[in-house]
């Protein structure tokens, strides 16, 4: 695991590697409606984060901060738009991205989602069995998770492997007759090959 | 009987709602008739303050929602709206102010905010919408594939392209350019099972049924659709609970109150343009004409409270005057139906079973709605629970605008809820000021 990746969650403000930095606050006009009561680390951090995004900076602390930012809302889409663009102006090594994607493979969002399929096509072929392995494994806690079955979908078209779903559909079918998904699934392997 | 360890889990879950679900049924069917018309009240003073508190703080757990809340704006205000309610001067003000600073481009909430305004009406909050602006990014977020993305580099599906044609329609923008090919990737997320997925191969599920038939509709595309197979999926979606699921042989939620509900708003009126009658039930008895035609059975079930039998009777399903075009006009633009009267049709799903579900198990006695027995409330199910709600008191009505008999209105008259618009849920009357608006601008 990358300890650079890993700042502890400590102040922004109190760490020197931020100094140069002048936090941007969430602007919400004078009289705030559906106002949230942040908490002090999610604040500091998105002010931080909205610094970084106006200047566009593209740097390792930027990817650290979206890391962050993640952690604490991962539904802000825009802080996963930008950790792509970073990503990819720092020419990261996707296999290590992969990797953390999917430590934090609990986070159901659609964002997350996404910006893994970004990732999954960058590597390609060799990060198909890693992938579907991973899905696999999120199905046998929630078997009928609507984002990992089209995740799944997602990853067999783009990179192969409908030969061995139908052993995969008949086995989840045996635990469960009645999922749906593993229905669709079957049904969908016509569709796609 | 089998032990409960060698039931699969679909069945393990769904006896243990069922179990939580029957037991407030049989506890209120053992009430005397004065608590069973407290239970079946819609609590609309407390709904109205909790709704209203959420306009004005939520607490630190709301951290999560940050990008969405113009979504919580429309959840809130829209039920507002629904009881037949007002929010302060003041508060509105800040709203139009807060939703004109969404600064971040992204079609869910765009939907949300433009709803929003149009659900606080006026000349301020529907002014405050840039629709030059809008339409450009409309065109942005199209695919070349025909499908819209939620943002920029996001991800394309059927929600996406409810939200950019529901908005683009309300604000009197829509085009060709952003028509073309949505009605083929919508057909292409039809599944096996009649209802419609988010991406092409996955599951048939309520919230992207109702997302891809309104949009069918509003591009005139709907009959493309097979919408006997759609009909058919959805009405085995409502479960013995009374409530929707959102899928095949998952749990009942309230939210689906909506989805799945609303689907029938939707097919009533292409029913009702297009000539065709629908089959006469019961003794298919009724001069056609546009009299008041009510259930000649009288039944028991909207007078006495509730005595088991949830079903209205099917003798009145004739429809009044045909329509004298089909076009897609009809269908969107309410007021063409005016002519109906009192015309009645016989819903396809059971409306008051619906309706019990969300009285007893998704109303919370102090305020909001909820998923179901044993979750918290929250204003996403508040205002789906609500809008639903809506769309079952009036689902005998060929014209939505029709005060509904009381039959029709589970519990005390006064549960009558604001009629909406099924295409883009919002109130009737925004809509109409809307249009009126937009199409004058």
């Amino acid at each position: 695991m990358d300890s650079r990746e890993d700042d502890g969650g400590e102040p922004l403000s109190r760490m020197a590697e931020w100094r140069d930095v002048t936090p941007l606050p969430q602007d919400d006009g004078p009289n705030p409606v559906v106002p949230i009561a942040y908490k002090e680390e999610f604040r500091e951090t998105m002010d931080y984060f909205r610094a970084i995004y106006k200047a566009d900076e593209r740097s390792p602390r930027a990817l650290r901060l979206t890391r962050r930012a993640i952690h604490l809302n991962p539904g802000n889409y825009t802080v996963w738009h930008f950790r792509r663009l970073v990503l990819e102006a720092l020419n990261a090594d996707l296999d290590e991205e992969l990797d953390f994607l999917q430590r934090i493979a609990n986070s159901n969002s659609k964002n997350y989602q996404h910006h893994r399929r970004w990732v999954v096509e960058r590597l390609g072929a060799n990060a198909r069995a890693k992938e579907l392995n991973l899905i696999k494994k999120i199905l046998s806690i929630d078997a009928k998770n609507y984002h990992a079955w089209s995740h799944r979908q997602w990853v067999l078209q783009a990179l192969g492997g409908w030969e061995d779903e139908l052993d995969y559909c008949q086995q989840l079918l045996e635990e469960d007759i009645f999922n749906n998904s593993a229905w669709n699934q079957f049904s969908a392997r016509h569709d796609f090959t | 009987m089998e032990s409960f360890r060698s039931l699969t889990v679909t069945q393990r879950d769904q006896i243990l709602v069922e179990q939580q679900v029957f037991d407030i049924f049989k506890t209120f069917y053992n009430l005397p008739p004065s608590s069973q018309s407290f239970m079946l009240e819609l609590q609309r003073e407390n709904h109205v303050e909790y709704l209203t508190k959420g306009l004005t703080g939520l607490g630190p757990s709301f951290c999560v929602l940050d990008a969405n809340r113009p979504w919580i704006c429309y959840w809130i205000l829209h039920s507002i709206a629904l009881l037949d309610e007002f929010v302060d001067p003041e508060l509105e003000d800040n709203t139009i102010d807060f939703l004109s600073r969404c600064q971040m481009p992204h079609l869910a909430t765009t939907y949300a905010a433009v709803n929003s305004l149009v659900t606080l009406g006026g000349e301020k909050a529907l002014s405050s919408i840039n629709r030059e602006k809008l339409y450009m990014f409309l065109r942005q977020m199209k695919d070349a594939s025909g499908g819209f993305r939620m943002h920029d580099g996001g991800e394309i599906d059927v929600r996406a392209c409810y939200t950019a044609i529901s908005v683009a329609s309300l604000l009197n923008i829509l085009d060709d350019e952003l028509v073309q090919n949505v009605g083929n990737y919508i057909l292409s997320c039809q599944t096996y099972e009649g209802g419609i997925s988010g991406e092409p191969g996955s599951e048939a599920h309520g919230g992207y049924t109702f997302c891809g038939l309104a949009t069918m509709i509003l591009i005139n595309e709907v009959d493309s659709l097979d919408l006997s197979g759609l009909t058919d999926w959805v009405v085995f979606r409502q479960g013995v609970e009374g409530g929707f699921q959102g899928r095949t042989n998952k749990l009942v939620d309230g939210c689906y109150s909506f989805w799945q509900g609303g689907i029938f708003a939707l097919l009533k009126r292409l029913n009702s343009t297009k000539e065709v009658k629908p089959i006469p039930l019961g003794d298919g008895e009724g001069s056609g004409e546009e009299s008041p035609q009510t259930t000649t059975s009288s039944d028991a079930a909207g007078e006495e409270g509730l005595n088991g039998d949830l079903s209205l009777g099917g003798s009145h399903s004739e429809i009044g005057d045909q329509h004298n075009t089909s076009s897609q006009d009809n269908v969107i633009d309410i007021d063409h139906n005016h002519s109906k009267g009192h015309a009645n049709v016989e819903p396809l799903f059971n409306s008051l079973a619906l309706q019990q579900y969300i009285l007893l198990c998704s109303q919370e006695l102090n305020g909001g709605l909820r998923d179901k027995p044993g979750k918290s409330r929250d204003h996403y199910h508040t205002c789906y629970c609500l809008s639903g709600l809506s769309v079952c008191q009036r689902s005998w009505l060929e014209d939505e605008d029709s005060p509904p008999l009381p039959r029709a209105v589970l519990g005390p008259y006064s549960n009558l809820l604001e009629p909406i618009h099924p295409l883009y849920n919002v109130v009737l009357d925004r809509y109409r000021e809307a249009y009126e608006f937009f199409t004058k601008s």
